[in-house]
């Protein structure tokens, strides 16, 4: 099994004098599948390690059933990793919080997900559902308190006139504002960390930029950072700060946001990047640069997961899973392209 | 530059509405949901046409009424659903006024549909195989079931899936191949129109530009027409040679793709185009469009995007504006111009 620790050390923005609040170190998820004996395994995610300072926004891109939303979920301790660390200001949350997350660690890493639709409660107005996670972490000292802080969130993320918004029921309230409220009721608890899994993709065309914006307010004001998890790199090249690239449940590469879009070392990054549509290049001038499927991930062969669809695969591809090399500052690759005694040469 | 080489892939007789005869002629065309809470104009006097081997886009946000245009040209809409007004021509023939058995070699034959998320929408009990030859002899019944399936496995083929799957279960296959043999089922009777609502909306960007080369290549060697229809601009431009934008029920504005990228016009569509963040060049700050789409039980009086629209003024509330040439070839429906 490779072991790869990559420390913040080995990935931080230099220049940063802001703390790491969140990091995890080879986290690991195999879920048991298949017959009786579940004697097989899905290898989900495997060691993937980062970290998160205050204020900073990573993405994690991949395709469908690459690891992101399990990365999101291990993070949150809605499941427990098969291995692997998760720091909390620098506490290993996982040994301290054996019997599940603490309120404080609740408070400091949230939540939002996908589907605003199927985050909230049909029978309950916004105002309860600011209002509880507001009473359950005391977040306010008197009950008198409680009405006005709701309605100063529901103004912090554009939700005017707030008392309106407030008496109002989830079948109310456009996607987009029903998404506004899920991250109202996010910031009720003060996070540090907030995992966006997906947040605007289920939402209209014209007001995703809107609620991106709001992320990115919040960050610079309030200085919460965020893994932002998408399948669209584009908006995580608009919103990240950093971009990390899961493939098969690997981490295959990361840098900040315009070197890894620009500078892309990865073939599976380079695939990536040459298939999301672009106007300025009608289709079918663009080159092919591989096709394929994604692989099983029910225990995965050794070697590279991209193998089976990477132009420029090796033999020594098929046989020993690369090691995180990496290549310039603050950019990373997991390929046998790149390093000592590769051959290979760093784009 | 990439643009030029846009443009000169457009072929100037398609790009022009007034095309000496087009494939499919949609006038004046309204539908309307009559539901509890009351009617929902969904469409209003729609008008676009087709011309042969040409791609048209229907861009515009969830709710627009894209589906329900589909839905109307292929003569599938149901109850609550009504069409109230306009005419749908096909090689010159009303297809609002087909009879059954005409609807019967409509569909298929002459145009065929990709649904949105259709790939979920295969019968898990049949092969892939059998579901393609099954279209094949409902419609040509003098096709022997081998040929048939001789036929499946070709179409296979076409759209890129090993012929040897022929037999697998649709649950055998990923998301991807399961569009792919959706697309296969909408070749199988060689159509001359194709209408495509969000084939690839579900599926991965590399699936997806894989299943867009693939059709666009077929496209070229078997010459028949698409109705495309997405959310994703981007893809639009890319995969269109003309763009109608809906707002609300109407199309606000139509020309051809690469004029939309470059010089939108409408409030609306410049809207449209500051909502998605770019991969290249500069990073700007997006505005993306304030508000959101309108209720459709009470639209907005006047222009149905003046409650959102920057540059509304006056008449905007008041009058309705009609879609209007206002370069050649660009229709634009504003009161700006
Ligand atoms: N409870 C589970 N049991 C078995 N396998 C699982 C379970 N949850 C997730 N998986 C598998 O783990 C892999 C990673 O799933 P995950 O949801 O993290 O992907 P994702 O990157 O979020 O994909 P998407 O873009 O489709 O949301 C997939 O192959 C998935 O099928
Ligand atoms: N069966 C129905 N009953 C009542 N209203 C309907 C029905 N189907 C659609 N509508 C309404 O008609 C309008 C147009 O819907 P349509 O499905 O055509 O939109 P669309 O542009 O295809 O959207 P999307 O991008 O979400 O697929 C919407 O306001 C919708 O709510
Ligand atoms: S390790 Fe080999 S197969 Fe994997 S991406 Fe690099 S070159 Fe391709
Ligand atoms: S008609 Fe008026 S409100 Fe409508 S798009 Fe034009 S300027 Fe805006
Ligand atoms: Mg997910
Ligand atoms: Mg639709």
């Amino acid at each position: 099994m490779t072991k790869t620790v990559l420390t913040a050390e080995q990935w931080k923005l230099a220049e940063s004098p802001d703390p790491v609040v969140l990091e995890v170190r080879n986290l690991t998820k195999h879920f048991p599948v298949g017959g009786l004996f579940r004697s097989k395994h899905v290898h989900a995610l495997t060691n993937v390690s980062f970290a998160i300072r205050r204020g900073e926004v990573l993405a994690v891109v991949g395709e469908s059933g690459s690891g992101k939303s399990t990365t999101a979920r291990l993070i949150a301790r809605l499941m427990e990793p098969t291995s692997g660390e998760i720091l909390f200001r620098g506490q290993n949350v996982l040994q301290t919080e054996k019997r599940g997350a603490s309120l404080s660690y609740r408070s400091g890493v949230q939540m939002i997900f996908q589907d605003p639709f199927g985050s909230m409660n049909p029978t309950h107005s916004v105002a309860h559902h600011i209002m509880r996670p507001l009473q359950i972490h005391h977040k306010v000292e008197r009950r008198s308190d409680l009405l006005p802080r709701v309605h100063e969130l529901l103004a912090t993320v554009g939700l005017n006139p707030p008392a309106d918004i407030a008496n109002k029921y989830p079948h109310e309230l456009s996607g987009g504002q029903r998404q506004r409220v899920a991250i109202a009721r996010a910031l009720a608890v003060d996070p540090e960390i907030v995992l966006a899994d997906e947040p605007i993709s289920m939402l209209d065309v014209s007001i995703r930029i809107g609620v991106l914006n709001l992320m990115a307010k919040l960050k610079k004001e309030i200085g919460i950072g965020y893994l932002y998890i998408t399948h669209d790199i584009a908006s995580a090249r608009y919103f990240a700060d950093r971009i990390m690239v899961l493939y098969a449940g690997q981490m295959m590469e990361g840098a900040d946001s315009d070197e890894l879009i620009g500078n892309p070392a990865h073939p599976y990054t380079k695939l990536l990047l040459s298939a999301v549509p672009n106007p300025e290049i009608a289709l079918g001038q663009r080159e092919v640069v591989a096709r394929g499927e994604p692989p099983s991930l029910i225990d995965p062969p050794p070697g590279c997961p991209f193998a089976a669809r990477c132009p420029q695969v090796m033999d020594v591809c098929r046989k020993v899973m690369p090691e995180v090399q990496t290549i310039a500052p603050n950019h990373w690759v997991r390929c046998h392209l790149y390093g000592e005694g590769s051959g290979g040469t760093a784009a | 530059m990439a643009s030029a080489t846009v443009a000169t892939s457009l072929s100037p007789q398609s790009s022009a509405s007034s095309a000496a005869e087009p494939l499919l002629d949609v006038q004046d065309l309204s539908v309307e949901y009559q539901t509890l809470r009351g009617p929902v104009q969904a469409v209003s006097h729609v008008s676009f046409s087709i011309g042969q081997g040409e791609v048209f886009g229907l861009a515009g946000e969830s709710g627009s009424g894209k589906s329900t245009i589909a839905h109307a040209i292929m003569r599938i809409l149901h109850s609550p659903a009504v069409i109230t007004g306009g005419n749908v021509l096909f090689d010159g023939d009303d297809v609002l006024e087909m009879d059954v058995d005409g609807l019967e070699a409509f569909r298929w034959r002459d145009v065929s549909m990709v649904f949105q998320s259709a790939m979920n929408a295969l019968n898990p009990v049949l092969t892939v195989g059998e579901q393609i030859a099954d279209v094949i002899q409902r419609h040509q019944p003098t096709t022997t079931k081998q040929q048939a399936k001789d036929r499946a496995a070709e179409l296979l083929d076409i759209v890129g899936i090993d012929r040897n799957r022929v037999d697998d279960y649709p649950h055998q296959l990923s998301g991807g191949m399961r569009q792919r043999v959706v697309i296969a089922i909408a070749l199988a009777l060689k159509p001359q129109l194709m209408i495509m609502d969000e084939p690839t909306t579900a599926l991965d960007v590399v699936v997806q530009k894989d299943i867009m080369q693939q059709i666009e290549y077929l496209k070229k060697e078997l010459g028949f027409s698409i109705l495309f229809i997405t959310h994703d601009l981007s893809l639009m431009v890319e995969f269109s040679d003309r763009i109608g934008v809906m707002y609300a029920g109407e199309i606000v504005e139509t020309t051809n793709a690469h004029e939309l990228f470059n010089k939108p016009l409408h409030p609306y569509t410049q809207g449209l185009m500051a909502s998605f963040p770019a991969l290249v060049g500069p990073k700007e700050t997006l505005t993306g469009i304030p508000g959101s789409p309108p209720n459709m039980l009470e639209p907005p009086s006047g222009c149905r995007f003046h409650p959102r629209c920057s540059k509304a003024f006056a008449p905007c509330p008041l009058q309705q504006p009609s879609l209007r040439e206002v370069e050649p070839g660009h229709f634009v429906a504003c009161h700006l111009y």
